[in-house]
């Protein structure tokens, strides 16, 4: 008996994503935030809170099979270390951030770099520093993967990975169908200090029950919906909801008004590819908050697990 | 007994960010600008002369599309042709010609297929009023879509 599983879904490419939004699923060493710098490219980057050699951390992508160009966008500072870029532990070369003037908009692009289809892991490492520079920081914006050529042997494979592109990032304002369930919708305009430099997904009733729906197609697995805009005293509670279930809420109260903290919903399962309607609902709000605000950027999907 | 599973599911969007990327043709110029007033926190100037063009490689899975495309509107700037393999997406183009502003459209669904595509960014001709063909793109997103 000769069984063939043959799947022509490989994917889409360019897969282009925010590094800080995305967030670092594995700490190698050091701390690494999420810094907000007003002209600069989205606006923010990630950083390495500690600055010492040899600080590092990796994120999880899920890709098509095939051959990849990757693209890293960074800034270059006085402070700045050597940082080394690996993909699934393979060193695709490595990034002099030093220079005397500080500068948002610098790129590097590895090519030829052949992947299977399925889960990658890409890390950073701090690895030293130009003689000239005063420390090892290490700064990062954004990557993108863009598809060079599609791997044929992919295509015969197994089911796993077809359906796994990961991370999806989900502006508002770039959603299909995007409908207002209650509330007020602000414009797209540009929010100096806010993610993606955007203005937020803003209600201006601030009511409980305000939120938009949208659709997304969604591939299957588990999943971390990962939340960028603006905590602060009088946010309410966001449920996050697939085609009607919710998956689990946002609690964006905070004592302190921030930009730089992401909430994350973990574990989100799903269990079969298609379509989706998402919900984003305000629902309630934290006892201590004074208000039911919901004021975010962009909502990111990063893939964790097959089901 | 030969059993076949064949999957024609498709994925999700694709988002051509010249922020984050460097197109795979450059005819004329490609600069990245950086404006705290401009959502994204800047876009990329990515025409200087009428023809200019820049291409992004894109791999699509087979299926229906909405484009979106998102760019700063001038008085020195000229109408914008999306072309995927060189048809256009927008049949007038898109005149980015105004003061200061942005623009977002949505383009009519389209089918895209499985492969891959030149998408295409070109400066084609300018409003009469306009005084050049500066286009300043900030984001462009295809939307996969259920159906036409």
């Amino acid at each position: 008996m000769t069984t063939k599983i043959i799947c022509k879904n490989y994917g889409v490419s360019p897969r282009a994503y925010s590094i800080p939004h995305h967030g670092f699923d594995t700490i190698i060493q050091g701390a690494w935030e999420m810094i907000m710098q007003v002209g600069t490219i989205y606006n923010f980057y990630a950083r390495s809170t500690n600055h010492n050699d040899g600080d590092g951390f990796s994120q999880d992508i899920w890709l098509a099979g095939g051959t990849y160009t990757l693209e890293i966008i960074y800034v270059k500072a006085n402070n700045a270390g050597i940082i080394d870029v690996y993909v699934d532990n393979n060193l695709q070369g490595s990034i002099d951030e030093y220079a005397a003037a500080t500068s948002y908009d610098n790129s590097v692009q590895f090519t030829g770099i052949s992947l299977a289809a399925g889960k990658h892991v890409l890390k950073f490492v701090v690895n030293g520093k130009n003689a000239s520079s005063a420390n090892h920081y290490c700064y990062l914006t954004g990557a993108s993967w863009n598809i060079t050529s599609c791997a044929q042997a992919a295509r015969t494979s197994p089911l796993l990975g077809f359906d796994c592109v990961s991370p999806i990032t989900i502006l508002p304002f770039f959603t299909n169908d995007t409908t207002v369930v209650q509330g007020t919708i602000s414009p797209l305009i540009a929010g100096a200090g806010w993610p993606y430099n955007l203005r937020p997904m803003q209600s201006t009733t601030d009511a409980d029950g305000d939120g938009i729906s949208f659709e997304q197609y969604l591939p299957k697995g588990v999943w971390t919906a990962r939340l960028v805009g603006q905590i602060q005293a009088n946010a309410g509670k966001v449920d996050f909801a697939i085609d009607g279930t919710t998956k689990g809420t946002f609690d964006l109260y905070n004592a302190t008004t921030s930009y730089t903290t992401a909430r994350e919903i973990v574990s989100i399962s799903n269990t079969k590819n298609g379509f989706k309607t998402m919900t984003m609902i305000t629902n309630g709000k934290n006892a201590s908050s004074g208000g039911y605000t919901s004021e975010w950027v962009g909502l990111l999907l990063k893939k964790t697990a097959e089901v | 007994m030969t059993t076949q599973i064949i999957s024609k599911r498709s994925a999700g969007n694709i988002i051509i960010s010249p922020l984050l990327q460097v197109p795979d043709v450059i005819s004329g110029v490609f600069t990245r600008v950086q404006n705290a007033s401009v959502g994204l926190g800047g876009y990329a100037k990515i025409t200087d002369n009428n023809g200019e063009y820049v291409t992004y490689n894109c791999y699509f899975s087979g299926g229906f599309y909405q484009c979106r495309v998102w760019a700063v509107k001038s008085t020195a700037s000229p109408i914008l042709d999306v072309r995927i393999n060189d048809v256009d997406v927008f049949s007038s183009g898109i005149d980015l010609y105004a003061t200061a502003n942005y623009l977002t459209v949505w383009s009519q669904n389209l089918y895209i297929a499985e492969g891959f595509s030149a998408v295409k960014f070109i400066a084609d001709g300018k409003n009469t009023s306009s005084s050049d063909y500066n286009a300043l793109l900030c984001l462009a997103q295809f939307n996969r879509r259920t159906s036409l």
